[in-house]
């Protein structure tokens, strides 16, 4: 059931916002890491090398001497890499239609990350590590929730998308607070299902100036992996008030499986709803912890790992998908136009201007913290060692080799 | 999609066991001109599974003289090396499909991607 939710959620925050913005993955801006690069350039001549949810297909061009395929979900980056050139198909990373030890090497660049629960992440390391020949390598990178400068508060996060990443226009950031608030008024019968370890100030969110509210806001929910762990959940007051939010259907606060199996649809849309932008209302406070309040997170000792919320409009901030924003920031001057022709030529049901809040393109993430990703794979993934991890622009990266494991 | 990419696909429905080689039914094969790398292909070699390399090569009606064995010393074998690298690279299914060949399962290739993306019921 949670594996339901789980494949809803990453359907509409990860596969149809990929759909729709994919035409802007081709801007020159998503350049290759270079540390990936590298990994590619010395390899073996003659390497088999796998590209699991290779996007638009950045990396498969990178050196000649090794034969280079790719993956992914999203058709329209698919086609353009194909467009290019490239070896692709389309499959999902939990069943990867590849069989037994053939590849040389396997790259997972910024994609596990998208995956809503932790038994996904495992499965999708685990499935890279089947195809993976022994000795061979593979490199992961996911989002980092420790960036450069500021943290994010929370692990699991909705991330709106900004086609201009660079651009501080006021005016486009008074037509997002504008949205923003148009989606608060709509969604007031959702107030209810509020699921936070802080408790949102609507008066101060109706007097703010739009330049403010735009930072202020965001949505909070419960990760996936805590709202069936009832046994393991940090009770918080408020998290106890969201239990009973759940079960209250039948009026009964016992989390036995019989109980959620019975009223298995509901509870998925239950679910479904904590992820649903913009069911709920955050608090003042910024999503990000800057360096100097990090203390403040540790002595919360409600917890707010368990959390979901929305970072603050992109360009303030620098992402992870970027390579390097302060290089980049010089280019930005004239790009404003290209920006607002590519704004003009997205068709689909998101017809707004750039820089607005659109509730169907919030991508999900769960970011990692320092030395998790290294420990997913020490304890759960006994076919790989773990050779390398370094943190890389703002990701946590992983370089582990296939080893043979021997079961009695 | 190119011949060395189908010896690397298997079906992944489940409960199927022996799920590769896929069978190629194709309705458009493109034949294109590759530069020929000799130590490319022969280290290639020893990752394929030969036997299901030919047997695509031959639904394709692309075998030509293709050896259902592997030839001894094949690394020096330029003639031997230039007919693998054609099957190998230069071999292309446009549009068609690849059938499990225990399940029957159909996954289309179209425009040259294969889809191999299961259904609800097929995981």
């Amino acid at each position: 059931m949670m594996e339901k939710a789980a494949i809803q959620l990453e359907r509409d925050h990860v596969h149809s916002v990929y759909d729709k913005i994919a035409p802007y993955f081709n801007d020159s801006r998503y350049k290759a890491w270079p540390k990936v690069r590298q990994f590619l350039l010395d390899l073996q001549p003659g390497s088999i090398v796998a590209d699991i949810g290779c996007g638009n297909g950045k990396y498969l061009h990178i050196n000649k001497e090794v034969f280079k395929m790719g993956c992914d979900v999203c058709r329209p980056l698919v086609d353009f890499a194909w467009s290019k050139g490239h070896e692709v198909q389309m499959c999902d990373g939990l069943h990867l239609p590849y069989r037994d030890s053939c590849f040389d090497a396997v790259l997972s660049i910024a994609v596990i990350h998208h995956l809503s629960t932790k038994e996904r992440r495992i499965r999708a390391i685990k499935e890279m590590a089947r195809t993976l020949r022994v000795g061979g390598h593979i490199m992961i990178y996911v989002w980092a929730m420790e960036q450069k400068y500021r943290k994010f508060e929370k692990q699991d996060i909705f991330v709106p998308w900004n086609p201009n990443p660079h651009v501080h226009a006021k005016p486009r950031r008074r037509a997002m607070a504008q949205s923003v608030s148009e989606a608060i008024e709509s969604s007031e019968k959702h107030r209810k299902v509020r699921s936070t370890s802080s408790v949102a100030d609507e008066e101060d969110l109706t007097c703010a100036t739009p330049q403010q509210r735009t930072h202020r806001l965001w949505f909070f929910s419960r990760s996936l992996d805590s709202v069936f762990d009832f046994g393991s959940l940090a009770i918080s007051r408020s998290s106890s008030r969201d239990l009973s939010t759940l079960s209250s259907p039948t009026g009964e606060n016992d989390g036995s499986k019989a109980n959620l199996s019975g009223r298995g649809r509901d509870l998925i849309k239950q679910v479904s709803s904590f992820f649903s932008p913009p069911s709920v209302i955050g608090s003042e406070e910024d999503v990000f912890d800057s360096v100097t309040d990090q203390h403040k997170e540790q002595n919360n000792p409600t917890g707010n790992n368990g959390s979901l919320s929305l970072a603050p409009e992109c360009s303030s901030l620098a992402l992870p998908d970027l390579i390097s924003l302060q290089e980049e920031h010089q280019e930005q001057s004239g790009d404003e136009r290209e920006g607002s022709l590519l704004g003009g030529e997205l068709q689909g049901s998101t017809q707004r201007s750039e820089g607005e809040v659109d509730g169907s393109c919030l991508r999900y993430y769960h970011v990692f913290k320092e030395g998790e990703l290294a420990e997913l794979i020490e304890n759960h993934v006994e076919e790989l060692h773990v050779k390398h991890t370094y943190f890389d622009h703002s990701n946590w990266c992983v370089v582990a080799e296939k080893v043979q494991v021997w079961k009695m | 999609m190119k011949l060395l990419t189908h010896n690397m696909l298997t079906s992944h429905v489940k409960g199927v066991i022996k799920g590769f080689p896929l069978i190629i039914k194709a309705t458009e094969v493109k034949v294109n001109e590759v530069e020929f790398n000799p130590e490319f292909v022969s280290r290639m070699i020893p990752k394929l599974e030969w036997n299901a390399l030919v047997q695509a090569a031959e639904e394709l009606g692309q075998r030509q003289d293709l050896p259902g064995e592997l030839v001894p010393d094949f690394e020096k074998n330029e003639e031997f090396l230039k007919k693998v690298h054609r099957v190998l690279l230069e071999v292309e299914v446009i549009e068609g499909c690849l059938k499990c060949p225990e399940s029957g399962r159909e996954f289309p290739i179209c425009k040259g991607i294969p889809n191999m993306l299961l259904n609800e019921d097929e995981v």
